[in-house]
């Protein structure tokens, strides 16, 4: 890559390093599979970017790629989910939270979410991240009504989960 | 419905809060530079266990053809294993590049993009199942007609049954580390692949 592109290329993720991060922890629970993840998106970030023509927006570019890496690198089984995140576990991970920080909730909802499935998780991170459904059908390529649809299945799931803990 | 919501304000404030640190230019091309290192070591890796026994063939054919010159009892079986072979190879060598060289990706969406990779990685895994029904069997056939006849007095005619079952037990083992190859670097990643798909695909 010239170094033009180069620097355009660190300012431009830099911009949206955000991404990155929420993506990594969205799906790595390990902290060295998500700085393996992350160097990982970077890399295909990277490769990819002389193919990003600016026809869509770039944060919008950025989470396919992402998302793709992310969904395709995991090493782990498809459906693990670590044990201080599975169902018997949430009452007392409830108990006593008002009183918690508020990183501490959101760590609870990074954990509700790493219940879900690979597709269900993207989905519900580009929620959370206020895209509309016109740009999750276009990041994922699912429909608008099938996105729907599972919208409100994730929805119904994570509220059994946070609704002690919200 | 609430609770999401509610969920997504959080999400909301506290990642804005969140300041990340950013990347300096030095430390992306570090890390770029270390990835590419490790994709080469991988590719080198893999592409080393795959020639390696083609190339003991190459090898062990070539050294046959010196030694016994002029002798075509020896000479011409280690040449047609030879002649026979180096198509294989070529083939397989193309697959590998293209296998290795993969395209950026083209970012179209999360489905398509995973279904290229699916369609990439089958194609590959469907050409090497037939190079390996190929290649095991006429390996197998032409080492064990060359060490009966280096080795054993009278040769295969000789000492068919033996000839058979060395054959076959040759075939065994190749057949069982081209089982473990495909299920490591094939089977598993493809069912990876085919479960995110119908994770995708899934409708209800």
């Amino acid at each position: 890559m010239q170094r033009i592109t180069e620097d355009k290329f660190v300012e431009d993720i830099n911009q949206n390093i955000g991404i990155i991060h929420k993506i990594c922890n969205i799906y790595f629970v390990d902290a060295d599979d998500r700085k393996d993840a992350c160097q990982e998106m970077l890399y295909q970030l990277w490769r990819s970017y002389p193919g990003f023509k600016g026809t869509s927006k770039f944060s919008t570019w950025m989470y396919k790629v992402a998302l793709n890496t992310a969904i395709t690198y995991s090493k782990k089984g498809n459906r693990e989910v670590p044990t201080d995140m599975q169902a018997g576990n949430w009452e007392q991970l409830a108990a006593g939270n008002e009183q918690q920080h508020i990183n501490e909730r959101l760590a609870l909802l990074y954990a509700a979410i790493n219940t879900l499935s690979v597709t269900d998780k993207a989905i519900t991170l580009l929620y959370l991240e206020d895209n509309s459904y016109d740009e999750i059908a276009e990041i994922t390529g699912l429909t608008k009504t099938n996105i729907s649809v599972r919208l409100v299945r994730i929805k119904k799931a994570l509220k059994e989960k946070l609704k002690n803990i919200i | 419905m609430e609770t999401l919501d509610e969920a997504k304000n959080l999400w909301q404030n506290t990642n804005q809060q969140t300041n990340q640190p950013a990347l300096d230019k030095a430390e992306v091309e570090n890390i770029i530079k270390l990835r590419i290192k490790k994709e080469k070591k991988n590719a080198a890796e893999y592409f080393l266990l795959s020639f390696a026994y083609q190339i003991l063939i190459y090898a062990f054919a070539s050294h046959l053809v010196i030694k016994y010159w002029g002798d075509n009892r020896i000479m011409l079986p280690s040449l047609t294993g030879i002649l026979l072979y180096i198509p294989l190879t070529f083939i397989l060598m193309r697959k590998f590049k293209a296998m290795f060289n993969l395209p950026a990706q083209q970012a179209i969406n999360l489905q398509s993009d995973v279904k290229n990779q699916y369609t990439l990685l089958s194609q590959f895994f469907n050409f090497k199942k037939r190079f390996d029904v190929l290649s095991l069997p006429l390996t197998s056939a032409i080492l064990t007609g060359i060490i009966f006849m280096l080795y054993v007095p009278g040769g295969v005619e000789a000492h068919l049954a033996g000839a058979v079952t060395v054959c076959v037990g040759m075939l065994l083992v190749y057949g069982i580390a081209a089982w473990f190859e495909n299920k490591k670097h094939f089977i598993h990643p493809l069912n990876r692949l085919k479960f995110i798909l119908e994770d995708i695909g899934q409708v209800n």
